[in-house]
């Protein structure tokens, strides 16, 4: 897995492709967490 | 529908033809027309994506889905942003440096040309199958509306596909895709915000909220490991992931999207904008689902919701019966909304209790009302052989048809066409081009100038598309569209998926070893599907697996060439 050289410095908005991926995987769990308690408040 | 109806669809759909086919007149070249001009950025890429996915079947069959089954299908797209992530860091830069048209191109540079066949061979199946089924959820729509045959319908929108696709080709396709994105997401949560705005004004959106809830409609997440569930937690993520890869990956419909993009970047960003925005959006149907369930129960519905077969068994003789259950029915409505006012006032005093009692009550007639649904759905299919009496796909339309302002309703069936004609543009761009480079440029007529295969593209894209119509004719769908569409790819995509990341990760495995291990595994992969009950999302990981396993097992006995290393 290698990372895009030439493009690193033109990653908008977080600069790298690290942090976007992780940007997005934080999104999931937050996601996940936020509709199990949705869930979970009517069981 | 009314006038103002007709012309709102009407003018939608003759919009977006004319300008997809007007602005792309001028595509002349072979690249042009299955890559595109490389010149998209990323958020149209994004667009593209998410507008190819998420067919009319998503908005005709989802919403219909929270209000039988509650929320739970949220799940089944957990694992995507994981796939969006593997796919930008693995698979975006392979396809760029090797300058692909088609992802199958790739495998032959790894494996050889019958590895490059066979998966363009699956894909084809595969994509055909669903494009027959993404043009036959919306011409059923309009014949049901207009009172049309199905082939009509199926012919005229088939038709107004091909208008704009062959004129454009890719460019056509992503150009439209804008246009049709907005209309559908403006439509969707117009009719969402209409559904809250008809409850009684005692309700509050809160109370509306906590009743769906109390109900089990807000049933999101289930945290339970169980094979043989659809959905829950673990598919999602797991199971989710290896049938998202697999779609976005090795799917020339998706490929084609974000290969159209002006660099590695752009795809990427594209990538990652749908990976974002997605399960928000699936939220967002299925909650008008649930908005439109809490609208059911203050406005009595149909006993059945499709009208037009509801009419032929009334026809057919059956009217005493079906009087009779609709009698008991409405009865059953009746108690069940007498139970719900007391429902709302005790949430809105905070009753615990109360709310418990009401809750147990109100399941108990709903459990009642299903098994009078299922006498009718008994009785009209005893009248109407081969009838498709599951009506799930028609519960939201029928809403719209029944209870929106007009004008709104127009735009709502505007949004139905629009997102078939998406969807579909997006396959047949994709199974032309496989065709065009996989098949017949590889193996029919490899030497012939630029323009001829251009004609043949075009030719290839008027050809799948009348397949696709045939197929939509002809084919009758059991349970729910959603799913079904969801199931035909599970069977094919863990297979493709596992060629794919053999390619990627397993260096010593040829192609003669991959090429059995896959036959073998799709075969597995049916097998399952025919003699077990273990849920369709998981046939995408045991493919792959299998397509893996075997690989390794059968490079022993067929090592790969020394000449490919």
């Amino acid at each position: 897995m290698e990372p895009d050289e030439e493009n690193l410095q033109k990653v908008p908005v977080f600069g790298s492709w690290k942090k976007w991926y992780t940007f997005l995987l934080v999104f999931l769990l937050v996601q996940v967490l936020l509709y199990t308690w949705l869930t979970y408040s009517y069981l | 529908m009314n006038f103002l109806d007709w012309v709102v669809l009407l003018s939608t759909i003759l919009f977006i033809v004319l300008y997809g086919t007007f602005r792309t007149r001028k595509t002349t070249t072979i690249e042009g027309y299955l890559k595109g001009d490389n010149t998209m950025k990323w958020w149209m890429i994004g667009v593209s994506i998410m507008a190819t996915q998420a067919s009319a079947i998503t908005f005709l069959s989802t919403p219909g889905q929270a209000i039988e089954d509650g929320m739970r299908f949220l799940q089944f797209y957990f694992g995507l942003p994981l796939a969006m992530v593997i796919i930008s860091v693995t698979m975006v830069p392979i396809y760029y440096r090797l300058k692909v048209f088609t992802a199958y191109e790739f495998l032959e540079s790894r494996f050889d040309l019958k590895t490059r066949t066979l998966a363009a061979g699956l894909f084809l199946i595969l994509r055909g199958l669903s494009a027959g089924i993404t043009l036959f959820a919306p011409s059923l729509v309009l014949s049901t509306i207009l009172h049309w045959p199905n082939y009509v319908t199926t012919i005229l929108i088939g038709t107004l596909v091909i208008i704009y696709v062959t004129s454009g080709g890719t460019k056509a396709v992503s150009l439209t895709q804008r246009q049709q994105m907005t209309v559908i997401m403006s439509g969707m949560i117009l009719a969402g915000i209409l559904a809250y705005t008809m409850l009684p004004e005692t309700v509050s959106f809160g109370n509306a909220v906590d009743i769906a809830g109390n109900l089990g409609k807000l049933n999101l997440v289930n945290l339970e490991f169980n094979l043989s569930d659809r959905y829950n937690i673990w598919s999602g993520l797991i199971a989710g992931t290896f049938l998202f890869l697999s779609y976005f990956g090795t799917d020339q419909s998706q490929v084609a999207r974000y290969l159209g993009g002006s660099s590695v970047t752009e795809s990427r960003l594209g990538l990652m904008f749908n990976g974002l925005l997605k399960i928000p959006m699936q939220f967002i149907i299925l909650f008008i689902g649930v908005m439109v369930f809490v609208f059911y129960l203050f406005n009595q519905p149909p006993v059945f919701h499709n009208q037009v077969l509801l009419d032929r068994a009334y026809a057919a003789g059956e009217s005493r019966t079906l009087d009779s259950l609709n009698g008991a029915y409405n009865q059953l409505y009746n108690e069940k909304r007498a139970e719900v006012d007391r429902l709302v006032a005790a949430i809105q005093h905070e009753d615990e209790a109360g709310i418990e009692a009401l809750r147990t009550k109100i399941l108990g007639i709903e459990k009642t009302e299903r098994m009078l649904r299922d006498s009718v759905r008994g009785t009209i299919s005893s009248v109407i052989p081969g009838a498709k009496t599951q009506d799930r796909d028609y519960i939201f339309l029928n809403f719209v048809l029944n209870n929106l302002p007009h004008g709104i309703v127009g735009l709502l069936l505007a949004v139905m066409f629009s997102a078939a004609m998406a969807s579909m543009a997006g396959e047949l761009n994709a199974l032309a081009s496989t065709t065009s480079v996989d098949v017949y440029k590889r193996s029919v007529r490899k030497e012939a100038p630029p323009e001829h295969y251009l004609r043949m593209s075009r030719l290839f894209t008027v050809g799948w598309a009348l397949v696709a119509m045939v197929f939509a004719m002809l084919a009758s769908f059991a349970e729910n569209l959603i799913q079904f569409v969801n199931i035909i790819g599970s069977l094919f995509y863990g297979t493709i998926l596992g060629i794919f990341l053999t390619a990627f990760y397993l260096k010593r495995v040829g192609g003669s070893a991959v090429f059995w291990a896959a036959l073998i595994s799709e075969g597995v992969v049916f097998y399952c599907y025919s003699y077990t009950d273990i849920a369709f999302l998981l046939f995408n990981i045991i493919g792959c697996a299998c397509v893996m396993g075997l690989s390794l097992i059968f490079t022993l006995f067929m090592p790969r060439p020394a000449q490919d290393k």
